[in-house]
């Protein structure tokens, strides 16, 4: 390329930057996240259950996502042509979602015990009656796939056809420096909690950042470079959108959290107690599937490997990918590898219909 | 990467070295210990604003903003015992109508669910 060619990009890059700032700063501009056609179709307290419209539903029983409790659940269907659920509707599956919401003070009591004994199934009850099938794939992401864990570990009749759970980690004092903070009693939660008695998102943020010092500026400078695209712009303004977009985590399942699952490090020895009742790992014996991130910061694959040797199934797979924590959902990774094996792993133990 | 602006060179070349450092430090015992001293001091401030405020106003008989904070808390445990409640109330009668919002075209109607293995076929 000629040097006066050059002068001419870069002229028509900057006025391209300039009017994307423009947009960006002014908020004229907002990436359209959560798109795909869905219905509330259960909602108790802030939980709501989501049914994703599908008019070719080729694979049985359907299948349960239960997302995390410190994020937003549209990272799942981030945009159009960058949306796992979009692929699992497309693979023919009929796709729910238990979405938590905003916990306020309402939620600051709530303990694993309300997630893992009424929620979840009545999530799973309510998908039953719905699709009129009598078992549920069910697919965990992050926390949510704790809670699937222990779920399926402490109701071993639950009608699950299989259990997936994504970057879930199970060795807690693996998650330095959340570990290191809370861990041997240096600072206890309640320090932490807001006035609503829950963990404000500014905590989840800055705890997330300090986990990479360096990634919000490196993010900034390669915004810069690609200002001028508007594909990038939309891309990194529903990224960095999410990522900053965190929800209060109740505060006394945060104490249950930080006591039973990193000081006591439970999943690992063996000590789980949920609603009083011994809860052991082993008594999944569901077709289960594992899927960790080998690049991921925030659960790193120390603290979620583990988990595959815990679990009795059976029938028990794990995946490792070379990605980072949200690139197992979104992106070439999830595109090329993640969401087909999932599919595939879910397909082989559904009934398929051409 | 040939193709990168000598600023963008520069930055990288930073980057590359600061990074590492940067994760390595916030891993370390001294910045847990920091972190845990900025929460402390944090909540310690919180408290005493928080306890000047209520003296003030209950000197004039007025609840104060921790106060009410309070009894939204205890609404709030309440409204999760109510909750828990209607939550097994629902499983007990086999999943009933009242917490079912369909929307307003009402295309998913609710059916009876066939079959109700327990454990995967062959398992």
């Amino acid at each position: 390329m000629g040097a006066l060619d050059r002068v001419r990009r870069e002229v028509e890059r900057n006025a391209l930057r300039g009017r994307n700032g423009i947009r960006m700063t002014t908020g004229i501009s907002q990436p359209g996240v959560g798109q795909s056609p869905k219905q509330v179709v259960w909602r108790r307290g802030r939980c709501e259950l989501w049914h994703y419209r599908n008019d070719n539903i080729r694979v049985s029983p359907p299948l349960l996502i239960v997302f995390s409790l410190i994020s937003r659940s549209y990272i799942l269907d981030l945009s159009p042509g960058n949306s796992f659920i979009e692929r699992l509707l497309a693979a023919g599956f009929d796709v729910y979602l238990l979405d938590w919401g905003i916990p306020d003070e309402r939620d600051a009591a709530n303990q694993l015990e309300d997630y893992v004994d009424d929620y979840l199934p009545a999530g799973i009850a309510r998908v039953r009656r719905l699709s009129g099938s009598g078992q549920v794939n069910l697919l965990g992401y992050c926390f949510g796939g704790v809670l699937t864990l222990l779920h399926a570990a402490r109701h071993p009749v639950s009608p699950l056809r299989s259990l997936t759970v994504l970057a879930t980690p199970v060795d807690f004092q693996q998650m330095s420096p959340l570990a290191d903070v809370f861990g041997a009693g240096r600072l206890e939660v309640d320090r932490v909690l807001d006035a609503d008695g829950n963990i404000p998102p500014q905590v989840i943020l800055q705890a997330f950042r300090s986990l990479t010092p360096t990634a919000e500026i490196t993010s900034y400078v390669n915004l810069w470079e690609r200002l001028w695209s508007d594909e990038y712009v939309e891309a990194h303004q529903a990224m960095t959108g999410w990522a900053h977009d965190h929800i209060p985590f109740p505060g006394a399942m945060a104490r249950q959290t930080v006591q039973m699952l990193l000081r006591d490090n439970a999943m690992i020895t063996d000590r789980l107690v949920v609603g009083g009742d011994q809860v052991h790992l082993a008594g999944i014996t569901v077709p289960f599937l594992s899927v960790l991130a080998s690049r991921d910061h925030i659960v790193p694959v120390a603290a979620a490997g583990p988990l595959i040797g815990l679990v009795g199934s059976p029938d028990k797979h794990e995946l490792r990918l070379d990605a980072g924590h949200i690139g197992l959902v979104v992106g070439k990774t999830a595109a090329k590898t993640t969401i087909p094996t999932i599919i595939d792993f879910l397909r082989q133990r559904s009934e398929v219909t051409a | 990467m040939s193709g990168r602006s000598p600023l963008r060179r520069a930055y990288d070349a930073v980057e590359r070295v600061v990074t590492p450092r940067a994760e390595a430090l916030v891993r370390t015992s001294q910045f847990a210990d920091a972190s845990v001293l900025l929460a402390r001091t944090q909540r310690l401030v919180r408290d005493q604003v928080n306890g000047i405020s209520a003296r003030l106003w209950h000197l004039v008989n007025l609840p104060t903003g921790t106060d009410v904070q309070r009894l939204r808390v205890q609404l709030g445990a309440l409204d999760r015992e109510v909750r828990r409640l209607a939550l097994r109330l629902e499983q007990a009668k086999g999943v009933t109508d009242d917490a079912f919002d369909p929307e307003p075209d009402g295309s998913t109607r609710p059916r009876t669910p066939r079959g109700g293995t327990q454990r995967p076929p062959g398992t």
